[in-house]
């Protein structure tokens, strides 16, 4: 191959690579929001904590690069709530079932959910901590509007 | 957690991402040697000695280290250590050592599938391995995405991971 013909295939695979990589990149810590989404029935309940407001349900694996990191993220808006929310982690090879339920294909991928296991929303891949502080206060909000209607 | 006098659990995932920098600049140099001469020699002897295939060869060797070795005995980690971490700050997060040595053994698989094809005299068969290699690589070094451990979560869904 020619000089030229050798730049344009390196340029080429540099060009397609950093496409694939922003892709990626604004797809990590996207929240989605389904309304009325409820946990499939074959979710244990002991992966949520029914004492608390919500829990954060982490779907972690054995090969996963900012697992950890999102652990200390979420593990944070659990100390830091005064009980309100709870932080589970588990790992998709223990459950792989639910990959396929709940539609999980990224680790780590993290569901707010209610004590009554209704789904709040979804956090794909790992998120920023202000990100998540805010999806959980949200979370948070929603829950004790709930509460306060069923005082009235 | 951590107690203050333990060393934080995990490494810096500045470290394979700093020596993903040097093999996606090594693969790339594999690329252009590979497309600059891509007639596949007549004998294997004469095959074996194409600079691109050496050049492969010795970036497999390496992969097969970080694979086998685990990341954390990778020479690139030891030298990110001695040039490039007294520059630096502590790092914002730590990374568990199994997703970088997994990428080292998805590099591995697939450079050393590059070697055995340009040794059977499979034309563009280094060069396709090469650019594969290097896309991985590069994704891991510049945007911090691990290719293998994305592809590991597709395979568990998929069930064809099945319990560890």
């Amino acid at each position: 191959m020619e000089p030229l013909q050798i730049a344009l295939v390196v340029g080429g695979l540099l060009v397609v690579s950093t496409l694939l990589g922003f892709a990626w990149q604004n797809k990590q810590g996207a929240v989605s929001r389904k309304a009325s989404a409820s946990l499939p029935p074959d979710v244990p309940v002991e992966l949520i904590d029914q004492g608390a407001l919500i829990t954060l349900l982490q779907f972690s694996g054995p090969y996963c690069s900012y697992c950890q990191a999102m652990r200390v993220v979420l593990g944070n808006e659990a100390v830091s709530s005064e009980g309100n929310v709870a932080h589970r982690e588990i790992d998709i090879t223990d459950y792989p079932e639910l990959t396929a339920s709940l539609k999980v294909s990224q680790t780590p991928t993290t569901f707010i959910v209610t004590g009554s296991g209704h789904i709040i929303s979804r956090i794909h891949g790992a998120a920023k901590p202000p990100i998540v502080a805010h999806e959980v206060q949200q979370a948070l909000t929603q829950r004790k509007a709930q509460a306060d209607e069923y005082l009235i | 957690m951590n107690t203050s006098s333990n060393a934080p659990a995990g490494i810096d995932p500045r470290s394979p991402r700093f020596g993903a920098g040097i093999t996606a600049i090594a693969l790339l140099i594999t690329l252009s040697l590979g497309l600059a001469d891509s007639t596949i020699p007549q004998g294997v002897a004469e095959r074996s000695a194409d600079p691109a295939f050496l050049l492969l060869t010795l970036i497999t060797a390496l992969f097969a280290w970080g694979a086998f070795a685990g990341i954390k005995r990778h020479p690139y980690g030891a030298l990110f250590k001695a040039l490039i971490l007294p520059r630096l700050g502590p790092p914002a997060y730590r990374e568990e050592p199994e997703p970088p040595t997994f990428a080292q053994l998805v590099g591995f698989v697939v450079s050393a599938m590059g070697v055995v094809l340009h040794l059977v005299g499979i034309p563009y068969g280094l060069v396709a391995a090469t650019a594969a290699a290097f896309i991985a690589a590069f994704l891991n070094s510049v945007f911090g995405l691990c290719l293998g451990c994305e592809m590991y979560a597709l395979l568990v869904r998929a069930r064809i991971i099945r319990q560890s």
